[in-house]
Formats: structure tokens, sequence, C-alpha cells
């Protein structure tokens, strides 16, 4: 008779390798892409920014949940994204001038909040918030899943002297499970399951050619 | 020779009637792909701007809703297929032949049907909430706590009344049926009690209903169901008492099947 922490570990093992390969099978299923686009085409003045609409309503991402990100320009952009909603952004750039200009009355300041230079001290404030920080010329297109569930506002910048001719389209992306985060887990599950369930399978088979 | 001793043979047979190859495997693997391909994180999205709490709270709901019946299709298969067998072809007789009290007996068959399927169902789940949403399980770990014991409440109660009808009629047959249909209508019972209370115009149906299932009291203090939140928004502890209540009730039916089974069964 068989020991019984060779059953126990083998029971063990297999229930491992399992969840590890239920794991390596869900992680394989494919990115799905929205059908929705969503685009916009405009002219960016000079030492301007303007902050993007996410095409989920709630500007809300996820491991799930991620963005494709395509921008066409006929000069240098930079491109943000920001782990803000666009209205507390809005909020930051409000009191960003009235704490650096008090001497500005709301109009003014309203007038200024579109500035680049404003965006420019608010990205260095708030450098935790930045998840994505590129510069942009001609085509350009990036996949973004961020690493926990955020908010993420796309922001183009024109840091330069003229205007500048922007079309941004992005598209929101799913996936079952954030496959970086499932692979290690997987593999170290399938192989302690093999491990485990080799001498209970060895076991089970010398009973099987014996009988 | 001690009781720990003939208490675990009774365990191992228990495990290996219940547990035979390769259904555990099998329920695991249903447990793994439910749960990671039900964690809809963007069914939460919605809830991240009210607090990051209801966040742990909608995540760890949503996580656990198909394994919740694959676990509740688990345990009603052990206890009611599983002790209804031993009763009806007399391993039962064999069972008590064993130097324990009866009450040991079925604590050591319990171990097995429900606590082992308990602990696959939550250490999946746990490890899916920790791969999927670290940032939100760890802070909020009370509140996940709290979300599973809520949501655990009404298959244990279904449990221990499978227990009690499976004992009493000594047949598994009958129970299993009557425990999927008592897990099917805690739905019917819910939505008749919000019909009702939007009827009448009070929260007293839908207090009746968080008893039994503790659930609604918590969708409702984390604000997960906007239409019911005029009529209730239960306060932190009064959502705790309704989870207490509830385990006292699935206590009480557990006692009655402990009762039933150790003084009052022939075998």
């Amino acid at each position: 008779m068989k020991p019984r922490w060779i059953n126990l570990l083998g029971r063990i093992g297999s229930i491992l390798l399992v969840i590890g390969l239920a794991l390596a099978l869900v992680s394989r299923i494919p990115l799905s892409v929205s059908r929705v686009t969503s685009t916009n085409r405009f002219i960016l003045g000079p030492e301007k920014y303007s902050l993007y609409i996410s095409p989920n309503y709630t500007g809300v991402y996820s491991p799930q949940m991620g963005l494709r990100i395509s921008v066409t320009t006929n000069n240098s952009l930079q491109l943000y994204l920001l782990s803000a909603h666009p209205l507390r952004f809005t909020g930051w750039a409000k009191t960003w001038i009235a704490e650096n200009f008090p001497n500005l009355n709301e109009a003014q300041i309203s007038m200024g909040l579109n500035n680049a230079s404003v965006l420019e001290a608010l990205v260095q404030a708030h450098s935790t918030d930045v998840l994505l920080n590129e510069e942009v010329k001609g085509n350009f297109s990036t996949t973004y899943f961020p690493q926990k569930i955020t908010n993420a506002t796309i922001v183009v910048s024109n840091p330069s002297l003229i205007p500048v001719d922007v079309n941004v389209e992005v598209k929101g992306l799913f996936t079952v499970v954030p496959r970086e985060r499932v692979v290690t887990p997987a593999i170290t599950l399938i192989v302690s399951g093999i491990v485990l369930v080799l001498p209970w399978t060895i076991g089970k088979g010398r009973d099987y050619f014996r009988s | 020779m001690g009781k720990a001793e003939p208490f675990l043979e009774v365990l191992i047979s228990s495990l290996n009637e219940d547990y035979r190859f390769p259904i555990f495997e099998i329920f695991a693997f249903l447990y793994t792909v439910g749960t990671f391909v039900l964690a809809n994180l963007a069914s939460i999205i919605g809830q991240f701007i009210k607090s990051e709490e209801a966040v742990a709270f909608t995540l760890a709901y949503s996580l656990a809703g198909l394994p919740a019946f694959i676990f509740v299709i688990l345990i009603l298969k052990n206890i009611a297929y599983g002790l209804g067998n031993d009763l009806e072809k007399g391993i039962m007789q064999t069972l008590l032949s064993y130097p324990l009290k009866r009450r040991s007996v079925l604590t050591a068959k319990l171990l097995s049907s429900l606590g082992v399927a308990l602990l696959l169902f939550l250490g999946i789940q746990v490890f899916a909430l920790f791969l999927l949403a670290p940032d939100i399980v760890f802070p909020y770990m009370g509140t996940v706590l709290l979300t599973y014991l809520a949501l655990l409440s009404y298959p244990l109660l279904t449990a221990g009344l499978v227990l009690a009808l499976t004992s009493f009629l000594k047949r598994g047959s009958i129970a299993l049926i009557a425990g999927i249909v008592l897990y099917f209508a805690s739905n019917i019972l819910s939505s008749l009690s919000q019909f009702i209370a939007r009827a009448i115009d009070s929260n007293l149906p839908l207090k009746a209903s968080a008893i039994i299932d503790p659930t609604l009291s918590l969708q409702l203090h984390y604000g997960a169901n906007i239409q019911l939140a005029e009529l209730w928004t239960p306060s932190f502890t009064e959502t705790l008492s309704y989870i207490g209540a509830s385990y006292v009730l699935v206590i009480f039916v557990f006692m009655l099947g402990y009762l039933y089974f150790e003084r009052k069964m022939e075998i």
C-alpha cells in the first residue's frame, strides 16, 4: 500500500496543476478591441495643451481595461497620460495659477488654463500621476494598461511656437487577465503541481500494470 | 488509541468519497476559470467615484458570482449525495462503529464536504483578488472579508437545511433537489422583497430579506443598489448586525441538524 502522504501530495499537486493550467488557458484569451474609436482632429495652438476625453465615458481604466492611443501630427508634440480625472486636473491648474499669479482674476485664470507652461509645472508637481510621457512626431501608436484601477486623461501639449495639426485616435482594449501578472504564478503552479503529482502517478501506473 | 486517529480515519474516508479523482480537479478548474473570466473590473468603474471601500466590495462581489454557485453545487453534492449515500447504503453504520461520538463523525463528514470545498473556493478567490487588484485588496482587507462573510451566509444556510433534511429523510436525492431549489429561491425572495418594499414604500421587506441573505444590506450600505437607496441605506453597524443575525440563523440550522443526527436519528 502506498503511503497516504503520497496520495495527499499527489492530489494537492493535481489541483495545483489544474489551477495553473486554467490560469494559462485564461491568459491565452486574446485582447479584445473596442469597436468604438474615439477620433479627434484639431489644430493645437503654440504653447498650448489640450485634454482629451477618453472613449469609455468614465475615464477609469484598470489592469483589465486599457487604451490604444494613436497620434498623427505634422510637428513635434508631447503626449501625456495622467492618472487624474480631467476635472481634477483642471482644479490643479486653477489652484496652481491662483497660487503663482495671485493678482489674476477668474477670467484671466481661465484664459491661462491651457498654457503649456502650466501643464509642465503641474507634471513636475504631480510626477507620480504621470503614467506616460512621450515625445511624438509623425505617426505614433501605443498601448497602455494601468497597473491598478485609475482615472486616465490623455493630454497633448504643443511646446513649440507654431500651431500643430493633431489627430488623436483612442480605442478601448479589454483583457480577461493581465498576462504579465498571470504568467509567473501559472508556471509556478504547473511546475510545483507536476513535481507533487509525479510520485502519485508513478505509483498509480505501477498498481495498474501489476493488476 | 486516542480520539484523533479514528476522527482522522473518518475524515480521510469522507475525503476519498467526496473528492474522487478527478471531481475535485474539475471543480478547481471551474472555480479558476469562472473567477477570472467573470472578474470584470470594468463593472466596478461606476463605483470608483463613490469610495474605494465600495470598489473593494464590488470587486469581491463580482468575482464570487459564478464560483459561489459552483461552491453551492459542490457542497450540496457532498452533503446530500455523500451523506445520503452513506445513510442509504449503510456505510454510516461502519463509520459509527469507530470509537467516536456521533457528533464527531458528523463533524468529520462536514469538514470534508464543507470545509475542504470552502478552502478551495476562498483560496482561489483570494488568489485572484491579489493577482488582479492588490492595490484595492490590501488596504481594504476588512471589507473584502466582510463581503465573503455575507456572501457565504446563504450558501451555508442552504447547506445546513440540506444536512437536516438528509438526516431526516435518510436519502440524498430529495435533499439535493430541495437544496438547489432553496438556493435559487433566495434570488426570488430577494427580488420579491425589493418589489414589495417599493410597492408599500417601506424598508421592512428588505430588512427581513437581509437577515436571510445579508449581501443585500452590504450592497445598500456601499451604494451598489441605487434603486433602493431611497428606501434603506444601512449604517456599517447595522450591516454588521444583519450579517451576525444571518450567522445566528446558520448556526441554529446546523445545531438542529446535529441534534437530530445525534439524538433522534435511527441508523
